[in-house]
């Protein structure tokens, strides 16, 4: 079975000794990832699947795309390899977190809903919060124009909700 | 790593869609309860999809900072705080799985206001509660916090806990497993029976307890315990601790007047899982007896870390301390906040006496001891360690600023065990 990391290199290693400890996953696209099982588990819904114990041909990820995977997969190896308490090590990942979630909406949304299905609650807060901070401090106006909302408001009902929630306006 | 989209012309058209509001429900109420609830709410302006979003958030935190006004009129503040928060939660629909309320800072009187969020929270399966309020206002627990039979997780300031508050038929707390509660008030002596109906209670905090009141823990699960303030009587049995932090205050002035009773020779011989145990106030000063009875092979396996205040040159409390150090073979960190009192009788030699080269110290490889002023007592300690630590890294030494030149150069060149030993004198 052929196997890709995410940036085609190390597949040697993994084949090699330790295939216990490797897990594949697939991606919606039927491309192939190699992660360690250390890592695979910081998804509840894997870590799930491997004490059902139904991964021996791979892990099948039908509502993850292979470019989204990839990124889910540096995410995490970066997350598992980061144990340590010192002061450093976390300025460092602060800053991969932040440069992380510098990327198009589209890209943004589907790694939130891929953290939501694969179950991964860093990720899963990590990019929420940067949606939010999207929002935070913007005007209505400013708001849908960030995210393409239409405003099906009628003029009358645009009028009506701060009348009726004032107490939220004031 | 190249994050950009396979071709230009797809990646316009998704670049124009609205996939935030075709979000599943449960990620849009996760988005919304990363905001500031006010902004939370606003979002019902943005389309009809948006209108009733808010409604249904089920982690809210309601902080007084939010709703400074632009222009610092404070006088309201208060007023509209009140309002908002009685509104949002009398037209929310769902279930509240978080309650958060920060007033910290603001001056802004809760008064019965509480009492009404209690009874909406406790008809909502409410899971975590937090409610920290300001200096001055304090309030009691409303008898249906009782009834939220699902917390797993409460974190209360200033709160009032009496004793007939506890109902008799109370269930208790079934999943809960953090209970964290500063400055606060206890009347009547049932504490104990709050933290026995909690069977899964894992970690408790007691901050800046302000009565005098027994205090009664018993428990098999707890792992994490702090008490911190001031009691008569504390009594605990929670053989299972891996980590725990104890300071008795005292009233200034008061030497013997307020007797406290604190078991803690057997508690500490209970603990046989302990990783960190830090002892302050006047915890050593108190323990009624001079030594611990251990029992061997009895030792503390687990033991990493150890803080304590302590007078080194009260024999008593130097006994106590080589106790400990003694049982612990694999501490790393001590930690001594020094303190001194004028002896009731000679000081004997004791940290002098102790034999120099029996690895007391073997995994020891950071020591720190803060108001240091060089009593003989210290300097013997002192001496004791570097000596017998052979995998010393570092000896950290504050000072009050009274030690002279040339005392703080002779503790530079104390001869020291370990080659990578470092003295800082901070």
């Amino acid at each position: 079975m052929a196997a890709t990391t995410a940036d085609g290199n190390k597949v040697d290693e993994a084949v090699g000794g330790e295939k216990s400890k490797m897990i594949t996953l697939k991606s919606s696209d039927s491309e192939q990832f190699e992660m360690t099982r250390e890592a695979a588990v910081m998804s509840q819904t894997i870590q799930h699947m491997i004490e059902d114990d139904c991964v021996d041909s791979g892990v099948p990820l039908p509502n993850v795309g292979s470019k989204i995977l990839a990124m889910v997969i540096e995410y995490r190896n970066r997350h598992v390899d980061a144990s340590s308490d010192s002061a450093g090590e976390k300025e460092d990942l602060k800053s991969f977190d932040e440069s992380f979630v510098k990327v198009d909406q589209p890209t943004l949304f589907d790694i939130i809903l891929a953290a939501n299905y694969l179950d991964i609650k860093g990720l899963l807060d990590l990019s929420c919060q940067t949606v939010a901070d999207m929002i935070k401090g913007k005007s209505v106006e400013e708001i849908r124009k960030t995210f393409n909302i239409k405003n099906d408001y009628t003029p009358d009902e645009e009028e009506e909700i701060p009348r009726e929630n004032q107490w939220a306006f004031e | 790593m190249d994050h950009g989209c396979s071709s230009t012309k797809i990646s316009k058209y998704a670049a124009e869609q609205d996939i935030i509001s075709n979000l599943p429900d449960g990620l849009k109420d996760k988005i919304l309860c990363c905001l500031p609830i006010k902004e939370a709410v606003g979002t019902c302006l943005l389309s009809r999809n948006w209108r009733y979003t808010w409604t249904s958030m089920t982690e809210l935190m309601f902080r007084g900072d939010d709703f400074a006004s632009e222009n610092g009129n404070e006088n309201d503040l208060e007023c509209r705080f009140l309002k908002f928060t009685d509104m949002f939660l009398s037209l929310h629909n769902g279930p509240v799985l978080k309650f958060g309320l920060n007033t910290q800072g603001i001056e802004i009187s809760t008064g019965g206001h509480i009492y009404r969020w209690m009874l909406m929270l406790s008809r909502n399966r409410i899971k975590e509660i937090q409610l920290m309020t300001s200096m001055h206002d304090d309030y009691n627990i409303p008898s249906c916090f009782f009834s939220c039979a699902e917390l797993e997780y409460v974190h209360l300031r200033l709160c009032v806990w009496t004793t007939s508050q506890l109902p008799i038929l109370s269930k208790g707390f079934k999943q809960l497993h953090t209970l964290h509660l500063e400055y606060f008030c206890v009347e009547g002596n049932n504490f104990g029976d709050l933290v026995a109906s909690c069977p899964n209670l894992e970690k408790l905090t007691l901050f800046w307890l302000i009565s005098f009141v027994n205090i009664n823990i018993h428990s098999t699960k707890l792992k994490i315990l702090t008490v911190h303030g001031r009691f008569n009587h504390l009594s605990l049995h929670t053989p299972y601790l891996t980590s725990v932090v104890i300071k008795l205050k005292q009233v200034t002035g008061d030497t013997s007047n307020a007797r406290c009773n604190f078991n803690f020779s057997q508690f500490i011989a209970s603990l046989s899982d302990v990783k960190n145990i830090s002892l302050h106030g006047s915890i050593f000063e108190r323990a009624e007896h001079d030594f611990l009875v251990l029992k061997p092979p009895k030792s503390f396996n687990q033991l990493t870390e150890i803080s304590l205040y302590i007078d080194l040159g009260n024999l008593k409390q130097a006994n106590l301390a080589l106790c400990l150090f003694q049982h612990a073979p694999n501490l790393q960190l001590i930690n001594l906040k020094l303190t001194s009192k004028k002896p009731m009788v000679p000081t004997v030699h004791f940290w002098e006496s102790i034999d120099h080269h029996v690895c007391l110290f073997q995994n020891v490889r950071v020591v720190g001891m803060i108001n240091f002023t060089g009593s003989s007592a210290e300097l013997a300690f002192l001496k004791l360690i570097l000596e017998d630590a052979p995998v010393l890294r570092k000896a950290e030494i504050k000072d009050k600023g009274k030690l002279g030149k040339d005392d703080l150069k002779n503790l530079l060149k104390m001869r020291r065990a370990s080659k990578d030993a470092e003295i800082v004198i901070l």
